[in-house]
């Protein structure tokens, strides 16, 4: 409860102080999948200043935490099973983990995307989410501020 | 005499124990390779098993003979991995070029959070043909050994019962008759996994 109200009140402060027009930092393709407990937020990200910035946090208010995340996939040594349940197969693969991230660095005059194996904003959800759905948000930079964005929870086909 | 009688007794007993050691040895060996055969899964045969479905029914894989299978190992609290899997599965299942009837197996390797019924609403986000399974940690654990599914809980910061899950992101392909050819990963693109499920026939 205590932790709904401050998202509230955060929420609410960050939406008086926005100022999306002037800011040097355009998100756009804000995209979410349906989603229930856990969903994601991509987008790409541009900066059209001549100052490297940082996403440093998010908030929404579907969400009781937003966390910046970065999947890495990490190559498994192969294994060498010459028998068993596996047979002969070769048995390299890869590891996924995920990373919570303090920033995310998005260059001077460049653009950091947050797309499917890599970067990404991590929901923890109040409710479902559906296809079709808007998903508002407010992303903290650390120069440019809060900006605020919406991402439309595109259907799975 | 009975000196002789005896030490040919004793030297011809001590070779009949050594020849009846081994044809003893020889005979047993017939028996424990015919057992090492029979239980011994075949090689390119999907280890079969047994869980809980995302009804709370129980859920064996062999049961899904007849179909193209694809087996995948994630939890439903994966925000990027598992859903950008099963959306591009979910894709291939509609497809046009990939064979009819594929199936796709959820194991999950987050037991203590994916319920039947957490299950059950993860998977309706998908597709009907995706089933999504668990069972107990005795269940779960030979499966995940079978398959060589990795996965570590790692904690995140927000209490006691959050936590990641890193895991193998091996796409596993068993064919209509239930023998696995070869892998895939995540990361696969829809086209890839379409020919996946063709080649892997």
């Amino acid at each position: 409860m205590k932790r709904t109200l401050f998202s509230s009140v955060l929420f609410a402060a960050t939406v008086a102080g926005a100022n999306a027009a002037a800011a040097p930092i355009h998100v756009s393709d804000a995209w979410s999948r349906p989603a229930t407990g856990t969903a994601v937020v991509y987008a790409t990200i541009h900066n059209d200043s001549a100052e490297p910035d940082r996403l440093i946090g998010a908030t929404s208010p579907v969400a009781t935490h937003a966390d910046l995340h970065e999947s890495s996939e990490t190559k498994m040594p192969a294994m060498s099973m010459s028998s068993g349940s596996m047979g002969n197969m070769p048995m390299s693969g890869s590891m996924m983990s995920m990373k919570t991230l303090t920033a995310i660095p998005v260059p001077a005059g460049g653009t950091t995307s947050l797309k499917p194996g890599g970067y990404h904003v991590m929901l923890d959800l109040r409710h479902d989410l559906k296809a079709g759905e808007t998903v508002p948000l407010r992303l903290h930079f650390a120069h440019a501020g809060w900006i605020a964005v919406t991402a439309t929870v595109r259907p799975i086909r | 005499m009975n000196m002789v009688v005896n030490e040919w007794r004793r030297s011809h007993d001590r070779r009949f124990a050594a020849v009846l050691i081994f044809a003893l040895a020889a005979l047993s060996a017939i028996p424990l390779i015919a057992l090492y055969h029979a239980f011994s899964p075949k090689p390119d045969r999907a280890p079969d098993f047994t869980l809980t479905d995302q009804d709370g029914q129980p859920f064996t894989l062999s049961s899904l003979q007849g179909h193209p299978v694809a087996l995948f190992f994630g939890y439903t609290h994966c925000p990027d991995a598992c859903p950008t899997a099963l959306a591009k599965l979910t894709r291939v299942i509609h497809s046009a070029d990939a064979p009819p009837g594929i199936r796709v197996v959820f194991v999950t390797v987050d037991r203590a959070r994916d319920t039947p019924a957490v299950l059950k609403r993860y998977v309706r986000l998908f597709d009907p043909a995706i089933v999504g399974v668990t069972g107990s940690q005795k269940a779960l654990d030979p499966v995940y050994a079978a398959y060589h599914a990795w996965y570590m809980a790692v904690p995140v910061n927000h209490g006691p019962n959050d936590y990641s899950v890193a895991h193998g992101t091996r796409i596993y392909y068993v064919a209509r008759d239930g023998s696995m050819k070869g892998f895939g990963d995540y990361a696969d693109a829809p086209a890839q996994m379409i020919r996946a499920f063709k080649e892997f026939q």
